[in-house]
């Protein structure tokens, strides 16, 4: 009777509540839009979440860390309860660091969460990126939403060195220095800006103040914004998804953000947290007190950047050393090409590529399933040329590292990865291209012949054969529903060159494929799992 | 069966034989003897199982002097049709035996990727045949 009566009663000050809220603010509109929201369930799609909530740990823990770092660079000798460093100047920076590790409760397990979390957030952004580009879930309508994450890598990674450069140890100088000479090695304005930016000659006494101020108001604001924009639009757009029975270009099937997806996001957003706090528990990171005070003379052997500069400090290692003398100025090639030019090149890239390919393609239609990697050969080996390239820069910004473990000469590696970051994508790009075709050939073998069992049977006539059965129906979908672009016709002998070079990229990119061998009733199917949608009209 | 299995004894009997020449005259030399052991091992065990095979099945057709061709036909049995789990495991072996040499930080990895592909080799086709399993 009880029970019954104060169930009454919550459900109807939840009523009440409701109503309360909705007379004043647009509640049961965004009700009805938000938590209807379908949201595919393959495990892809987490990837951006891991991206999200890393992001979530970086804000809570660096909030946290902000109530007891001071920035600075004013000196004074050091008297905390680390021994091996008593008596040593050091700034300010440096020493409030020693002191969120020894002195502040649980300071050291948040810097070191806000640590690894700032690697996690990186890494999970470039494997989201790179499911997105190589499911093509960058094509109409979502150019902007992908333009939007590449600013927001790079943003990430200005964040994570302008964080990683605060602690003012002997580590994070060392990137400085290197930082000073990038921006030194900008033609013609280059010393004016880093005597600004640094005010005065390397190191300075303001540049901490400066990054701090960057690390936790600026740069996280535009964090952010952009992440705010790059959700709401991925709201209004609607997520991509796999092609499948009842899954076609025009719907979004999926589970509801409220209650399932809800529930599953939290509970990825504690394991998230979980493991971040367990890795920052157990596996110790940065540990600035071995590293000693900044001292503009000293560096210390080993010095690695977190991963996320790594192909920076590669591209650096690899350049040979060319300057060009002009005028009374030296640009310096062997700092701008690789610290600068590279990064900026990369970014362009990867900015262009949504309209670089809608261009070749000439089509102007909607994409909401996502490609399989093997239908777009020509992307997929651009994609795995990019990661193999970035490889190389990657471990070559640790070759000093692989010359000490396998013993072999630095001088030796550094040609060997010079001539790999020009060959190996290359070679890439030829082998996935290849394999793409290979992939597509087995599914038409599949289609033909059928699927292997692994049941092996002889005939009376002695003949030892495989029995096959047919492909069952959810994988046919998967083989026969593909968006494969028609290359444009070869164009009239008189038109402009671009629409040469348009017609024959269209023809590199598309020429090439595997006719899958479909019913009239198949190609139906198809036609009508690909339709685009109607526009939106209200 | 029987037949197979006394020509892999036999090449194993050759393997112990060399071995323990081998071992005896060359002082104990532990490479050569240790590869002649490991041959003698391998040839040993492909005898043991089709000794082991010849007393679970019996005689085959072509066991037979009066055996055709057509007497065999019918399934023979289960062959993985594909598998991406052997060169996994060589992949594991490489890394362990690099690791070896290198460091432990590589023999883990490697001990990762071996432990990992040996398990998905053994169990990848467990269900098979089982009710509601495709293929």
């Amino acid at each position: 009777m009880l029970m019954r009566k104060r169930r009454w009663t919550a459900g109807a000050a939840a009523q009440t509540g409701f109503d309360v809220l909705d007379a004043r603010l647009p509640a049961a509109e965004a009700a009805r839009t938000l938590l209807r929201k379908a949201f595919p369930d393959h495990w892809s799609f987490l990837l951006g979440e891991l991206a999200l909530y890393s992001f979530v740990v970086l804000v809570l823990t660096g909030s946290w860390l902000t109530l007891f770092f001071s920035p600075g660079s004013a000196t004074s000798r050091y008297a905390g309860s680390y021994a091996p460093l008593r008596g040593l100047l050091m700034t300010q920076a440096y020493s409030s660091t020693l002191r969120i590790s020894f002195d502040v409760r649980g300071g050291l397990l948040m810097r070191q969460m806000h640590h690894w979390s700032a690697l996690i957030f990186v890494a999970a952004i470039s494997v989201h990126m790179l499911r997105i580009f190589f499911t093509g879930a960058f094509r109409k309508p979502r150019e902007v939403n992908w333009m939007i994450g590449v600013v927001l890598l790079f943003t990430a990674l200005l964040e994570g060195f302008c964080g990683y450069s605060l602690p003012d140890d002997l580590l994070s100088g060392t990137g400085l220095r290197t930082a000073n000479s990038i921006v030194l090695s900008i033609p013609v304005i280059g010393t004016y800006l880093a005597f600004f930016a640094w005010g005065g000659p390397f190191p300075g006494r303001v540049f901490n103040d400066r990054l701090y101020i960057l690390h936790v108001l600026f740069v996280p604001g535009l964090l952010i914004a952009l992440i705010t924009v790059h959700l709401v639009l991925v709201f209004y757009l609607k997520h991509t998804q796999w092609g499948g029975p009842g899954r076609v270009n025009r719907n979004v099937v999926g589970r509801p953000l409220f209650p399932h997806f809800t529930a599953k996001s939290t509970g990825l957003l504690l394991l998230v947290f979980a493991t971040i706090a367990a890795l920052s528990a157990l596996v110790q990171i940065n540990p600035v007190w071995l590293y000693g005070p900044y001292v503009a003379d000293q560096v210390s052997t080993d010095a690695q950047p977190d991963w996320y500069v790594g192909f920076l400090e590669g591209a650096l290692r690899l350049m040979p050393p060319w300057e060009t003398r002009a005028a009374g100025h030296t640009v310096m090639w062997n700092v701008l090409v690789p610290a600068l030019l590279l990064p900026g090149v990369l970014m362009m890239l990867l900015l262009c590529y949504p309209v670089f390919e809608r261009w070749v393609t000439g089509d102007r239609a909607e994409h909401h399933l996502c490609d399989r990697p093997r239908d777009r050969p020509v992307r997929t080996g651009f994609g795995v040329a990019g990661i193999i390239a970035y490889t190389v820069l990657l471990v070559a910004g640790g070759n000093d590292v692989v010359a000490l473990t396998f013993r072999v000469s630095v001088n030796t590696l550094t040609w060997i990865f010079r001539i790999g970051f020009v060959v190996l994508p290359v070679l890439a790009f030829a082998v996935t291209k290849r394999l793409c075709l290979a992939l597509q050939a087995r599914e038409k073998r599949r289609l033909r012949v059928g699927a292997e069992t692994g049941d092996v049977v002889q005939s009376v006539y002695g003949a030892i054969e495989p029995r096959h059965v047919p492909v069952a129906g959810d994988r046919l979908y998967h083989f026969l529903v593909r968006d494969l672009p028609v290359p444009l016709p070869p164009p009239e002998a008189d038109v402009p060159r671009t629409t040469r070079l348009r017609a024959a990229l269209g023809r590199w990119y598309y020429g090439r494929r595997v006719e899958l061998p479909a019913t009239p009733e198949q190609h139906q199917h198809v036609t009508e799992a690909l339709a685009e949608p109607e526009r939106r009209t209200s | 069966m029987r037949t197979e299995m006394f020509l892999f004894a036999g090449v194993a009997v050759f393997f112990l034989v060399t071995d323990v020449i081998y071992a005896w005259w060359s002082h104990q030399e532990p490479a050569g003897s240790a590869v002649l052991a490991v041959a003698f091992l391998m040839a040993s065990a492909i005898s043991f199982f089709f000794g082991r095979t010849y007393r679970t099945r019996g005689t085959r057709p072509e066991d037979r002097k009066d055996g055709e061709i057509a007497d065999r036909a019918g399934p023979l049995d289960f062959f993985p049709p594909h598998s991406p789990y052997p060169p996994a495991v060589a992949a594991g072996a490489v890394l362990t035996v690099l690791g070896i040499v290198f460091g432990l930080w590589l023999f883990l990895l490697g001990l990762g990727t071996l432990a990992g592909s040996v398990g998905g080799m053994v169990f990848e086709y467990v269900h098979r045949g089982e009710p509601g399993e495709p293929e």
